[in-house]
């Protein structure tokens, strides 16, 4: 019993914690917001430039009927959103560089980058 | 055609692995692949439910419900595998004998495998519910034409399934007393990826604000981009630059599923 009672505990304490950082959630902090649509199956814009070691939120808003997937490799986002809807996209605080979004769903054709500096 | 086949493959890589990484870790309890193609029913099912409550789900919790979501259904996911090794940890032993001495099954195992048929039908749900979406723009685009839509759907499912497959029989290559040492170890570190990748949903919807400062960058050698990044992002949840929690976290689960069920073992037993 000792053992099953111990794994409980355990399992329990995984599966809440992310309820636990819901309740944590803080007020969010001022952050820069960059806007962006997605019209046609392109970002509008398809680059913007940001502040390095700064978070930022992406605001996008989809002008299309068909849901995407926002997501970027190197700045760790992945987001689904639908037709006509407004999404906010957090994205951590970047080295300077250059780094690229897309839309998984037109992974080839609808892509946009950022430049961090 | 083929933009469907690539996405709705790419999506079912992970569920497919850990269908076949959980039909070998199972072998020898009688009637698992009913309770696989129940988890497989419903997740396909619950998949369509999400993909249809997809904008209710994104717009809840300020805008970060898609997130919350994503990180407490691979939460489950990382308990139920945690539970499962604990499991193996005590019928392990009777079931490697029993694999030896053919056509006998592990009468006791239907805890399990609802277990199992739990996690494979969360695997599916969070990924299947994209690709639900992603077909549903593609038609209503009409870029494509429903048939050519469906035969790609069809042949990426087909992949990914042939994945399962692969994977299964790959491992039962093992000889039987190191089959489930095997399994534990792959079940381990995919348990710990996602428990990571739960982290960075986390960190995503701004609920986890501390530990966030990336650990090291080692995407000059394996870029997250690259099909090794990729693959090993799905295995093992590499990620070239993992935050402070990420690694934590990472690390606590695989201490947690291959450590505890040995310092359990050789405890006492006292009430058991």
């Amino acid at each position: 019993m000792k053992r099953t009672l111990y794994t409980l505990i355990l399992t329990a304490l995984i599966a809440l914690s992310p309820l636990c950082a819901v309740i944590a959630h803080a007020a969010d902090e001022k952050l820069q917001i960059v806007e962006l649509t997605l019209k046609d199956h392109k970002f509008a814009p398809a680059h913007f430039t940001v502040p390095a070691n700064k978070p930022f939120t992406i605001r996008l808003k989809n002008a299309d009927k068909t849901p995407a997937e926002f997501e970027s490799h190197d700045m760790k986002a992945e987001k689904i959103i639908g037709g006509g809807k407004t999404i906010s996209i957090r994205i951590r605080a970047l080295k300077a560089g250059t780094y690229t979004f897309f839309d998984e769903f037109n992974e080839k054709t609808t892509r946009g980058t950022v430049t961090v500096k | 055609m083929l933009a469907s086949l690539i996405i709705v493959f790419r999506e079912v890589i992970e569920a497919g692995l850990i269908i076949g990484i959980l039909m070998a870790a199972t072998k020898g309890i009688s009637g698992r692949l009913r309770y696989a193609l129940l988890g497989v029913t419903a997740g396909v099912f619950g998949a369509c439910v999400v993909a249809y409550f997809a904008d209710a789900i994104a717009s809840s919790l300020t805008g970060m419900g898609q997130e919350v979501f994503n990180a407490t259904a691979l939460s489950i996911a990382v308990v139920l595998i945690t539970w499962h090794n604990f499991w193996m940890s005590k019928h392990g032993k009777d079931m490697t004998k029993n694999l030896k001495s053919v056509g006998a099954d592990v009468k006791d195992g239907v805890e399990s495998l609802s277990v199992i048929a739990t996690i494979t039908g969360v695997a599916i749900l969070r990924e299947g519910s994209e690709i639900v979406l992603f077909l549903y723009g593609i038609f209503s685009s009409g870029n494509e034409t429903i048939v050519s839509m469906a035969m790609g759907g069809m042949i990426g499912l087909g992949a990914g399934a042939l994945i399962s497959v692969l994977t299964y029989f790959g491992l039962l290559r093992i000889p039987a007393r190191y089959l489930f040492g095997v399994t534990n170890i792959l079940l381990t570190f995919l348990a710990a990826g996602m428990a990571s990748q739960a982290v960075l949903f986390l960190e995503q919807a701004g609920m986890i604000n501390v530990l966030t400062t990336p650990m090291w960058d080692t995407s000059w050698l394996i870029d997250d981009n690259g099909i090794l990044g990729k693959t090993l992002n799905i295995i093992m949840g590499y990620t070239s630059q993992p935050s402070q929690m990420q690694l934590t976290v990472y690390i606590i689960v695989i201490l947690l599923n291959l450590e505890w069920p040995k310092i359990l073992r050789t405890a006492p037993q006292s009430t058991v």
